[in-house]
């Protein structure tokens, strides 16, 4: 009896043994893994005028015509016969600040425009103080646009004012 | 006292002298040949991911879309996922890339789920279509054991999804075919 009992104990471990060995047979025929997917969604790109800032020509007198222009810093100068009032002209150049991603690369872009006061314009080309930018590592920029206006020598005494779009994209 | 000492010393004399011709005639009674046993032990398939699906960067879409990575890493997109893309990339768009190793010649199939979700805190997008070179079959072990085959998917953005870096696992399943 003893005996027997002992047999059946061996028998039961070698059918446990297989056992265990059929499920590492199995568990070899298949294999899985996990992939990692991801993805950056960065702020946009938010374009602000500053307020009260603006591409300003200044006050000067037409004469036979010329040009003014007015570089990315501010500063004013006159060609051919257009000449500044003295004293009275305060050139400007024009003020944007965006907020956008971190340390990200973008370009900026102007188009010219015209000033116009009643029936009288006067067409100008602008250009920013960059044409192209990094914002901060807070993700913030800003920039200048001058400006060259051509004057035709016909204008009429008055304020002119007009609009030109400045554009900024990520690159 | 004496005679039964010495019988028990002869009786050992006997029993030490009857061994000795029992082994000789053993040897000569029995042949051992070696015989030969085997066994093949498979290589168990074994998947490891290599590469993630890397979608890169795009700034916040306005309407929203899909883009799309190819096995190949060819890109394509819906919606304004075109123009929100179109920004440096800081990291190479790439498909996801999985090994194989197991045994040689052998055909497996590849299995996954249709879709997952990434997330950035509980900002979400999702990632699905998953395919290996335009379908979702699998490939044959090559003749070193090892096989390698990129993983493409579609990620879906919503209109004004949320700034933030994504990320997100899908499973995939092998098996000897």
């Amino acid at each position: 009896m003893i005996i027997n009992k002992r047999l059946l104990t061996a028998v039961v471990i070698a059918a446990a043994i297989g056992n265990v060995s059929m499920a590492k047979a199995a568990s070899g025929n298949t294999s899985t893994a996990a992939g990692t997917a991801s993805a950056t969604v960065v702020a946009p790109i938010v374009l602000t005028h500053t307020t009260g800032a603006s591409l300003n020509f200044g006050k000067f007198t037409v004469g036979a015509g010329g040009t003014v222009v007015v570089n990315s810093t501010g500063t004013g100068s006159v060609t051919s016969d257009v000449g500044f009032v003295p004293g009275g002209s305060s050139t400007t150049a024009d003020q944007f600040s965006l907020t956008g991603d971190n340390s990200r690369n973008f370009g900026i872009s102007t188009t010219n425009g015209t000033i116009t006061n009643g029936s009288k314009t006067m067409s100008f080309t602008t250009a920013p103080s960059s044409t192209t930018g990094t914002t901060s590592a807070t993700g913030t920029y800003s920039f200048t646009v001058g400006g060259t206006l051509t004057v035709t020598g016909t204008e009429t005494p008055g304020a002119y004012t007009g609009t030109y779009n400045a554009t900024v994209v990520y690159q | 006292m004496h005679k039964i000492k010495h019988a028990v010393a002869v009786l050992v004399a006997g029993f030490g002298s009857l061994t000795a011709p029992h082994a000789l005639a053993a040897s000569a009674n029995t042949s051992v040949v070696g015989g030969t046993a085997s066994a093949q032990v498979a290589a168990p398939l074994q998947l490891v991911a290599v590469n993630a699906l890397q979608f890169g960067s795009m700034a916040q879409p306005q309407v929203g879309g899909t883009l799309t990575i190819s096995p190949s890493g060819a890109i394509s997109t819906t919606g304004d996922m075109g123009t929100a893309t179109a920004v440096m990339q800081t990291t190479a768009r790439s498909a996801a890339s999985f090994n194989v190793t197991g045994i040689a010649g052998m055909m497996f199939t590849a299995t996954g789920v249709s879709q997952v979700t990434i997330s950035n805190g509980s900002a979400r997008m999702t990632v699905g279509q998953f395919t290996i070179n335009g379908t979702f079959s699998g490939g044959q072990i090559g003749a070193n054991g090892t096989y390698t085959f990129n993983i493409g998917g579609t990620l879906t953005a919503a209109a004004g999804q949320a700034p933030g870096t994504y990320s997100g696992t899908f499973p995939i399943t092998v098996a000897y075919n």
